[in-house]
């Protein structure tokens, strides 16, 4: 059976691959992809954390309640930002984040 | 001591989660999102968490992959053109990348609390009821919201998206 540990550098490695992806891509659909791995990544920590506490259920359960809420956010704001793409789109012909200098200061 | 489902599992999350940012087309990297998704469904059976398992297959696989599939698919995928600026960039994202994962790394592996050996394995039944009795209990409120939150990510989605047609007639209307 696998540690608590081996879960814990997955999801660290995991979400260092989502912060890789967010500083380099320029694409928004890549970005928001990186967003996702990262969602993922916490949602593996919060679980194997949950399942390996020394508690009792109902406590122990709080983990994994936390992650059904975290799928939940995320879909929603898949949702929401894939909107907001297709209507960048629209609007600017590409969805590549540099080129987006309309909102500059 | 490491078994041999999770290793083939992690091996293939990291694979596929670098495919999903780094291959050419990004169609090709959505596929691979859906498949780091299912790659993480399984980590949850091997943590004896089958429903969220289920959760995982049915809100992540089935839907958010299929949503960034059919983007993909409505904005079309233009080849970016690396320029020396963008490769100056990827390098210094890869740094931030490894330092973050070394400093998470060095946290996470001086865990202070008291751990399981094996990880807990409830009976459907036990599972159940606890989550719901902490829905309809202490996490009431977080769980109303949620429920407004996804209403109004609907709403909002979908007049985001509808605005279809000529300029004109968006302004006519």
């Amino acid at each position: 059976m696998a540690e608590l540990s081996s879960f814990l550098v997955l999801s660290a490695i995991l979400f260092s691959i989502g912060v890789y992806g967010i500083i380099s891509k320029k694409s928004a659909i890549r970005i928001l992809i990186s967003i996702e791995i990262m969602l993922n990544a916490v949602l593996l920590n919060f679980v194997a954390l949950s399942s390996f506490q020394v508690l009792e259920p109902p406590l122990l359960l709080t983990g994994q309640l936390f992650a059904m809420f975290v799928i939940t956010i995320a879909a929603a704001e898949a949702a929401v930002g894939l909107a907001l793409m297709v209507t960048v789109y629209r609007a600017h012909q590409s969805i590549e984040v540099s080129n987006l200098k309309r909102l500059k200061g | 001591m490491i078994d041999i489902p999770f290793l083939i599992l992690s091996v293939l999350a990291i694979v596929t989660a670098i495919m999903a940012l780094e291959s050419k087309e990004i169609i090709y990297g959505a596929v691979s999102l859906a498949i780091t998704f299912l790659m993480i469904a399984g980590f949850f059976i091997i943590l004896q968490v089958p429903f969220l398992a289920m959760f995982q297959i049915i809100i992540n696989v089935g839907a958010v992959a299929v949503i960034i599939l059919f983007t993909v698919m409505l904005v079309g995928t233009g080849t970016v053109v690396a320029t020396a600026r963008d490769r100056k960039n990827s390098i210094f994202a890869i740094t931030v990348g490894i330092v973050f994962a070394a400093g998470l790394i060095i946290i996470l592996s001086q865990w202070p609390g008291a751990i399981r050996a094996v990880p807990i394995s409830l009976s459907i039944k036990e599972w159940v009821g606890g989550i719901a009795s902490m829905l309809i209990g202490p996490f009431t409120p977080v769980f109303l919201t949620a429920a407004l939150l996804l209403t109004a990510a609907l709403i909002g989605a979908l007049t985001l998206a509808k605005s279809e047609g000529t300029p004109e007639e968006v302004k006519d209307g």
